[in-house]
């Protein structure tokens, strides 16, 4: 199944990265059966495991979904920016149905718990932390693209310098300043509210 | 909006500011940003929240946890809880995992200020409430271990929307599985690691606790070293769990289940045999191996290749890197047996050779380590010995002879999937569909049917679907057509008949819970009407009739038709006559009867049973052929034992013949396939083999088996060419508890039958048990200790301690298989003598004179009381019409059952030396259970309300009752008092059915 239909996804994505909305909109349903069920097949084989390791949940997500080694993938650069554009993408969607339904809603509390400065709305942070990142790509599109691969698409620094085609340091320290503009966004959105 | 520009020399100045030490930075600060007070607040608010940043580790998580979380919360559980919440009596910190079979989170115990882990089980593992309740008393038990490296369990408890949660010790470290991804271990090293798990596992099942699920995440290590093991019990939960439908899912499920540690199960334990301590032993094995090598034994990408290695023959050697002492080679490969009767017997013993080698090797250490570490040419244990077939039920001998004749793995593997559900569940768990047994030629073809590869490809693939997974489902039958599935459920000793609709799967109760038991359900030919036969609470047994397709509302049963009938009955073809099987008031004489559908007039009776010769028809089921012309019924006769067989019944001359020409030892109910081409029936061979499904072809005989495996299935009906059946489980524990608000503890556990238990001494409690196809007396110290069997061959039951505790009596067919007679035990020397020589005698009863042992004989439907001297001797007939005698504590009465015209069983007193009856007490006696003396005024027997036994005792001379225990659930089946009469064992089991669909797939 995940060959067969990760030809059909790699087209979609490839659209959908050529500015075809209407590609998200069939991708979307893809991609989350295709979560659901590696989530289950994890579940299932670790049925009796004492803890669930999210990270190879979804590195397997992405080594089976996106064919990564496709020669219609300009390059890793691209794959990776779509990789977590999707990412960015899904997650935002489904905080916003959750937030819409029931807000502060306590799916999310114990997933973020690790990330401290996300409190007690998670979904609503979520969301305040997308509207921040598409301000901050206004004003430096750089940051918010560091952003996106090391958040969204879970790039360690050095890679998130491969693809851009930027230095460590240079990563580093943007990665820096950007997290340090939401983390004051996000507070005084916090405080004011 | 903050201009691109403005946004570059913000970015500037921040990220110099950087490069400053604090000091430094006030007067950058100053100097760069000068008058521009907002561009000064702008660059100091970000350095406060990038020095912020680095002690929160604000995005440092990538959201792929979240996706992680996401997903996971969206397939798994939809309710966590959030720090601060409160649940019981703590508060909730932070979570610390998710595991399939629940949440677990860090807490606060507001009581004590403690930590704990709180683990809250997945609701799919607490659908089922009496498997909760095994695991919760497991659970209890385990928490009075209190050992050292077993991780306590505080509480267990539930909250609002029957969440279940347990309350254990928080251990900071990492699993053993998350070690050994960090380091390799030397030898050292993981024996200290095995000497902790062996002695936590050593001290549960001295309290008849057996982990089941010992496994390197289960394991947890300290900083210290020191090592805990997690999760005694839950396996419980686990065992055969949630079926949702449809059952493919279901299997996939419970395949996926066993997925992940396929690899540490032992042999027994993919065969679904009962489980002992043997099973913790090899697991642990594993885990040695596992931290010697990197490698478990039987490592394998495919987890069927894994079940392969594991249920094949023993290998000649394992391999072991150099550095592994040749002392530990042995106890691994000791620990690895795969028969276990040649695997370390206990885990004490593995525990003391793990830490003597410890020392040994800790000694060695600084010095000379040549002698342990000599190469490991010579060092395997002899080969398994083969035999011991007689320890396994039939199915399983076929796989001990394949075992040595498997050419090949994939013939290997063909006979193990039709041999054994878990690994045909693994093996096809993902098409959803078990394989077994149908069609199967008989018995002596079987094994070169099953290695014919051309012979498997023409087998039929049976597909089982599980209607039901509450585990209270007891009877079932399809309505002809196939469209509808009508069961009974029990709950709380109550039971309701519930219609299925089979194509939609809607389903609606049709009458109220009562008291009263089915004993079977049918519906007529035009499915016009549902039969239910009733046995009621007054021992009278009715037919009813309800309208069908029974519409969603609930009737009371009040439409009986018809009374006198003692079976289910089956319709003629043209549906205006049924036919039934009739017991005689005093349950010895029965009949074939048949009647007018329309009214129940114009009774005729086909043949009949009974007198002498002891003989019966199965009160469970017979089955009108499809031609109409005669009747197949199951009936049963004494001749060396008991034994049933197929008869046809002409139903105009009334002329009988036996169809085929094997026996059962008991068939529980029959049914004709609609094509007239064979009947299926439910029957077990030997009375310690499961009830299974079987085909005997018509008119030839043939018998087939349909199922093969260590189930029990009850009763059969056909739909089309689907089977209905409820497949049944029994698990049982035995408890001491001390009446009068005492505690109670649970000292041993098992599933299938057991057959009585005797406290003779105050350190020896004495029962009967099944384990795979052998039914042994056993002993054990009150505190579940020392479990020793004492029988080993032969079926035995119904133990009765002589006073002095040096001799136990028991029936058992030692002798001559099937012919039961009473023998005498010597406990410390296991000497045996035979105190009988007739057929059917049980129940012995020791005089507490020491000089007699009675015991009731059941050779024809005429039951007897006998007596026989405690040293052997020519025995006494005491009494007619009474079973199951009990001596009183002076030796000199007896209280027994009777049974009440009624069909209801009472208790009656009488002289040990004969006589009339001197007193009958009003107690009722449920099936297979006895009556005890406390003292000679008062008798204690089991009383059951609702479902639920507890013991009560009866003054003889007031006639007041009075509850001794306080058991919430389950059913006790045995008990007896510790000699100072201050505590009482009870054996206590729970029976759970769900209904089962049988269908073939090509």
């Amino acid at each position: 199944m995940a060959t067969r239909s990760s030809e059909g996804i790699t087209q979609l994505l490839e659209k959908w990265s050529n500015g075809d909305e209407y590609a998200l909109d069939q991708l979307t349903p893809l991609v989350y059966d295709e979560l659901h069920r590696i989530a289950q097949n994890y579940i299932r084989r670790e049925r009796h495991e004492h803890t669930l390791q999210p990270t190879a949940l979804v590195n397997e997500f992405f080594l089976k979904f996106f064919d990564q080694n496709s020669t219609s993938w300009q390059n890793r650069a691209q794959f990776f920016g779509v990789a977590a554009k999707l990412m960015r993408r899904i997650l935002v969607d489904h905080a916003r149905a959750h937030h819409s339904v029931k807000r502060g809603g306590d799916r999310f509390a114990v997933s973020l718990g690790d990330i401290a400065a996300f409190g007690a709305e998670p979904d609503a942070d979520l969301l305040a932390l997308h509207d921040l990142l598409n301000r901050l790509e206004e004003v430096d599109a750089d940051q918010a693209r560091i952003v996106e691969l090391r958040f969204f698409g879970g790039l360690t620094i050095q890679e998130t310098a491969e693809v851009m085609k930027i230095s460590h340091a240079t990563v580093e320290r943007e990665w820096k300043m950007a997290k340090a503009f939401l983390k004051r966004e996000l507070t005084r959105a916090r405080n004011s509210s | 909006m903050i201009t691109h520009d403005r946004w570059q020399r913000i970015k500037e100045i921040f990220q110099s500011a950087q490069e400053k030490t604090p000091a430094e930075r006030i007067d950058f600060l100053n100097e760069m940003c000068g008058d521009d007070s907002s561009l000064r607040e702008e660059v100091e608010a970000l350095l406060t929240a990038d020095a912020s940043n680095d002690d929160d580790h604000f995005l440092d998580t990538p959201a792929f946890e979240l996706g992680a979380g996401l997903i996971v919360g969206d397939t798994h559980e939809p309710i966590e809880f959030s720090a601060g919440q409160k649940v019981d009596h703590y508060t909730i910190v932070r979570l610390l995992g998710a595991g399939g079979m629940g949440q677990i989170y860090l807490a606060e115990d507001d009581h004590l200020g403690r930590k704990i882990a709180l683990k809250f089980i997945a609701r799919e593992f607490a659908t089922n409430p009496r498997r909760v309740l095994r695991f919760e008393q497991e659970a209890r038990a385990v928490s009075s271990l209190n050992h050292p490296n077993v991780c306590v369990i505080h509480q267990t408890g539930v909250i609002e929307n029957n969440r279940h949660f347990i309350a254990m010790e928080y251990i900071e470290g990492i699993t053993l599985r998350d070690k050994l991804a960090r380091e390799t271990l030397t030898s050292l090293e993981a024996l200290h690691i095995a000497m902790q798990v062996a002695a936590a596992l050593a001290s549960a099942h001295a309290a008849g606790i057996v982990h089941r699920d010992i496994k390197p995440e289960n394991i947890m290590v300290r900083p210290d070293g020191y090592v805990k093991v997690l999760d005694f019990g839950l396996a419980k939960l686990t065992e055969r769990v949630s079926q949702p439908q449809p059952a493919s899912k279901n299997v996939r499920t419970e395949a996926g289940t066993l997925m992940g540690t396929v690899k540490y199960m032992s042999p027994e334990q993919l065969r679904e045999f009962e489980l002992d301590e043997r099973t913790d032993v090899w697991s642990l094995g594993v885990v040695l191996y596992e931290m010697l090598t990197g490698l478990t034994p039987f490592e394998s990408r495919v987890p069927n290749d894994s079940i392969v290695m594991i249920l094949g023959p023993q290998p000649v050697s394992l391999p072991f890197p150099d550095h592994v002492p040749v002392r530990l080679r042995e106890i691994v490969s000791k620990a690895l047996q795969k028969d276990r009767d040649t695997r370390y017997e206990t885990t004490h013993k593995l525990a003391a050779d793990l830490s003597a080698l410890h020392k040994e090797l800790e000694r060695q250490s600084d010095g000379d380590t040549e002698a342990i570490n000599a190469p490991a040419s010579n060092l395997y244990l002899p080969p398994v010995k083969s035999g011991k077939t007689q320890q396994l039920t039939a199915g399983s001998a076929i796989f001990q002879r394949l075992k040595s004749q498997a050419l090949s793995t994939s013939d290997f593997l063909v006979s193990e999937i039709r041999t054994h559900r878990t690994a045909a569940a693994l093996f096809t768990g993902a098409t959803g569909v078990l394989v077994l047994l149908l069609l199967l030629p008989s018995a002596p073809r079987v094994t070169n049917w099953l290695l014919s590869r051309s012979a498997v490809e023409k087998v039929f693939v049976p597909k089982l679907t599980f209607l039901t997974n509450s585990g209270t489902s007891v009877v079932a039958a399809y309505s002809p057509d196939g469209k509808f599935v009508a069961y009974v459920e029990e709950e709380f000793g109550k039971q309701r008949v519930v219609v299925r609709n089979a194509i939609t799967s809607d389903s609606w109760t049709v009458t109220p819970p009562e008291e009263g038991r089915y004993l079977g359900l049918s519906f007529s030919r035009d499915n016009t009407f549902l039969y239910l036969t009733r046995k009621e609470t007054d021992g009278r047994s009715l037919l009813y009739r309800l309208p069908y397709p029974a519409t969603a509302s609930v009737q009371p049963l009040s439409l009986q038709v018809k009374a006198d009938v003692h079976s289910a009955i089956s319709l003629s073809p043209k549906g205006d006559q049924y036919a039934f099987v009739r017991t005689d008031k005093n349950g010895n004489g029965f009949s074939v009867v048949v009647a007018d559908a329309l009214d129940g007039r114009n009774e005729r009776v086909l043949s009949t049973r009974g007198g002498d010769g002891g003989s019966t028809f199965s009160t469970l089921g017979l089955s009108w052929a499809p031609d109409g012309r005669t009747i197949v019924c199951p009936t049963g006769y004494w001749n060396d034992g008991f034994h049933m067989q197929l008869i046809l019944i002409d139903v105009n001359t009334g002329n009988e013949r036996v169809l085929g020409t094997k026996d059962w030892f008991f068939i529980d109910q029959a049914a004709w396939q609609p094509d007239s081409s064979g009947v299926i029936i439910c029957a077990r061979e030997a009375e310690t083999t499961p009830f299974q499904l079987w085909r005997v072809t018509y008119p030839g005989g043939v018998v087939q088996k349909v199922t093969n495996d260590l189930n029990e299935y009850r009763g059969v009906s056909l739909g089309g060419d689907k089977i209905v059946t409820v497949r049944t489980e029994r698990p049982w524990q035995t408890w001491i508890t001390t009446p009068g608000g005492g505690q109670s503890v649970q000292i041993a556990s098992g599933v299938g039958f057991t057959y009585g238990i005797t406290w003779p001494t105050s350190d020896a409690i004495i029962h009967a048990s099944k384990s795979g196809d052998r039914m042994d007396i056993r002993l054990m110290n009150p505190d579940g200790g020392n479990k020793t069997p004492l029988t080993y061959s032969g079926i035995n039951y119904t133990p009765a301690g002589s006073p002095d505790g040096r001799y136990v009596v028991f029936s058992s067919d030692r002798e001559h298989e099937g012919s039961f007679n009473i023998w005498r035990l010597d406990v410390r020397s296991g000497d045996l003598k035979q105190l009988t020589f007739t057929d059917a005698n049980y129940y012995p009863s020791v005089s507490p004179d020491g000089k007699w042992v009675a015991y009731d004989n059941m050779s024809n439907t005429k039951m007897s009381i006998w007596k026989v001297p405690f040293e052997g001797g020519e025995p006494i007939k005491i009494i007619d019409g009474y079973r199951m005698p009990v001596f009183s504590p002076d030796s000199k009465l007896i209280a027994a059952r009777y049974d009440e015209d009624s069909g209801s069983k009472d208790v009656a007193i009488f002289s040990a030396d004969g006589g009339e009856a001197l007193q009958r007490v009003p107690v009722r006696i449920i099936e297979w259970q006895t009556v005890r003396w406390f003292d000679i005024n008062t008798l204690t027997y089991i009383e059951r309300v609702n479902g639920v036994s507890n013991l009560w005792s009866y003054d003889l001379r007031t006639g007041a009752k009075k509850q001794l225990t306080f058991f919430d659930s389950d059913e006790i089946v045995a008990f007896a008092w510790s000699p100072d009469f201050k505590r009482v064992a009870c054996q206590r089991v729970s029976n759970i059915g769900d209904v089962t669909i049988i269908s073939s797939e090509r």
